[in-house]
């Protein structure tokens, strides 16, 4: 049982390793070889050479990190808020959020189109990011709230007697307590953003600013379809996000966890 | 939905300076800490939403500028509904969520039972049984797209090396065996997803209720209905409301995959409305059928919160 999971899950993406590996005539062999018999790297040195990939992997890492960080920075603030604080309209604001993140994304293209062109943003890292950040806000907010609230509340009370200011203790006290918390929805953040399709397609119409899905998906050949130099760019796009899964993969599930208990 | 509290100008400034002080109210600070991510929300997700609506009531096509934008009320609304269209990718869009929902919650459950069960290596399987779950649906497409080469594809090459069939299937030439395909690829990346929600419920628990029904003389498929299925109700109508209107709104992989055919066999309602809008580019006509389609989501969300709700 464990084996078949285990081949399930990694199997396709061995393939596609050992594919970015073959020469163009080991492609298309029948019967298929599974190991290349002559391993080569010239797919990976197109990648770079002959295909704008190295551009749009770079696009791919300034985008999602700017994205990461500013959205973990403004949903920290608002988790704050509805973890701690008491206030008018508490309740129907969560609801907002979770509706929010109900709608589709496909809703939402053809306005944001019109907004960031209007906004002289389109083609540009802000205009991808902006959207961004505004979509990853409701898990990212649903992740820290379920965090902060685990964090007791003596701690924060004994350093406003001691006069800390509320902002202090957010710094000081909170944000250390709640780094798991910020490293967990950082990561899904992150994987969302990395793998974002469909805004980075619509929002972008040149190599400088085209992120990797859109780089990939776009591709194509000019007499046939580049299997070996797709793979390789399919391998290379997925070592940041699986680094990052096997570095905090514990991190990673307690946060799909919380988010998805909340939303 | 209005950012809370602080409506009068002037009152954010003072509040700002007793904020500096530290002495603020609560509402107030929550009014401050709350506004950035309001003002994101308000300009790129709440606006939109209306502007879609808006668009939806009028006739806007980006290559018929001489035209405007004049008002048509419910036409669009009525095209959409009589256009045999539609309706093929609504079908084709309810049938792919049926399909891949329910195998992905069957793979996901039996991946989450083998995890939990093991003791050895189990960080290492828990990390690659989450793998599939992190590959961009639009990349796991193209790689998926190749497994189904007709000619060098491995899916065929596994079933004329086990004998099961000679010869080479053409995968995505036909559109049963299209929509076969894509519905496998989309399984394989969500239920990974759904393995782990499922993993977090059977965490939850407790093993003496095990060694109660071992004790009562159940069998491990009697303990399984008994104790496992009834205790993990909250995970995986969590786990449906998520995949669901994931699926609802599948774009990227049929995109990567088939580009909805052959012919338009895996159109999904998002892929239709993105042609109609992107490449027909009749915004009017894309705005109604993506308001169709925030209805049908929240349609499914709403009923699977009233099944959900009374019970819990």
């Amino acid at each position: 049982m464990v084996v078949l999971a285990l081949v399930w899950s990694l199997a396709p993406y061995l393939w596609t390793l050992f594919t970015s590996f073959k020469t163009e005539r080991e492609l298309y062999q029948f019967p298929v070889t599974y190991i290349p018999k002559n391993p080569t790297i010239i797919n990976y040195v197109h990648v770079f050479t002959q295909n704008p990939f190295g551009r749009f992997l770079l696009n791919s890492a300034i985008v999602t990190v700017l994205s990461t960080v500013l959205c973990l920075f403004i949903a920290s603030l608002a988790a704050y808020a509805f973890a701690r604080l008491r206030f008018r309209g508490r309740e129907p604001l969560l609801v907002g959020l979770l509706v929010v993140a109900m709608i589709p994304l496909i809703t939402l293209i053809v306005p944001l189109y019109v907004l960031v062109r209007n906004l002289g943003m389109l083609n540009t890292y802000w205009g991808l990011i902006a959207p961004y950040v505004t979509y990853s806000l409701p898990v990212a907010i649903f992740i820290l709230t379920a965090f902060f609230r685990e964090i007791p509340h003596e701690l924060e009370e004994a350093a406003l007697i001691d006069g800390c200011t509320r902002m202090n203790t957010l710094w000081r006290i909170i944000a250390p307590l709640a780094a798991p918390g910020l490293i967990t929805a950082g990561i899904i953040v992150f994987v969302y953003t990395w793998n974002e399709f469909l805004i980075a397609m619509t929002l972008t119409s040149t190599a400088d600013v085209r992120t990797i899905t859109v780089g990939i998906a776009l591709y194509r050949g000019e007499f046939t379809f580049p299997w070996g130099v797709i793979s390789a760019a399919v391998a290379l796009a997925t070592i940041p996000i699986m680094t990052l899964i096997l570095l905090g993969q514990r991190l990673v599930i307690r946060g799909l966890t919380a988010g998805a208990v909340k939303g | 939905m209005a950012a809370p509290t602080i409506a009068q100008p002037g009152a954010g400034s003072r509040a700002l300076r007793r904020w500096m002080t530290g002495q603020i109210t609560q509402g107030e600070l929550a009014a401050i800490l709350l506004l950035p991510c309001f003002a994101f929300l308000v300009v790129f997700a709440i606006y939109p939403v209306f502007n879609a609506i808006w668009t939806s009531l009028h006739h806007l096509r980006l290559d018929q500028p001489h035209l405007g934008t004049p008002f048509v009320g419910l036409r669009n609304f009525a095209r959409a509904f009589g256009d045999e269209y539609t309706w093929h990718s609504i079908r084709v869009t309810l049938v792919y969520t049926g399909v891949t929902v329910s195998a992905q919650l069957v793979l996901g459950l039996g991946l989450a039972l083998v995890v939990n069960r093991l003791v050895r290596a189990r960080g290492f399987v828990r990390a690659a049984v989450l793998l599939p779950w992190t590959m961009a649906p639009v990349l796991a497409g193209q790689m998926w797209r190749w497994l189904f080469n007709d000619q060098a594809g491995v899916v065929n090459d596994l079933l004329n090396r086990t004998g099961l069939v000679q010869g080479q299937i053409i995968w995505l030439g036909s559109p049963v065996l299209a929509f076969f395909a894509v519905t496998v690829a989309a399984t394989w990346g969500a239920a990974s997803y759904m393995a782990l929600i499922l993993l977090a419920g059977l965490q939850g628990i407790p093993d003496d209720l095990y060694e109660a029904a071992s004790l009562d003389g159940a069998s491990p498929l009697q303990a399984f209905l008994a104790v496992t299925l009834p205790l993990l109700r909250s995970a995986i109508m969590v786990s449906l409301v998520l995949r669901t209107l994931g699926a609802l709104q599948a774009l990227d992989l049929p995109f990567a995959m088939t580009g909805g055919g052959p012919g338009n066999a895996t159109e999904t309602f998002a892929l239709f409305i993105y042609k109609n809008t992107f490449q027909f580019l009749d915004f009017g006509y894309g705005a109604a059928l993506s308001v169709i389609l925030v209805v049908i989501a929240l349609g499914f969300a709403g009923t699977y919160y009233r099944v959900l709700a009374p019970r819990d």
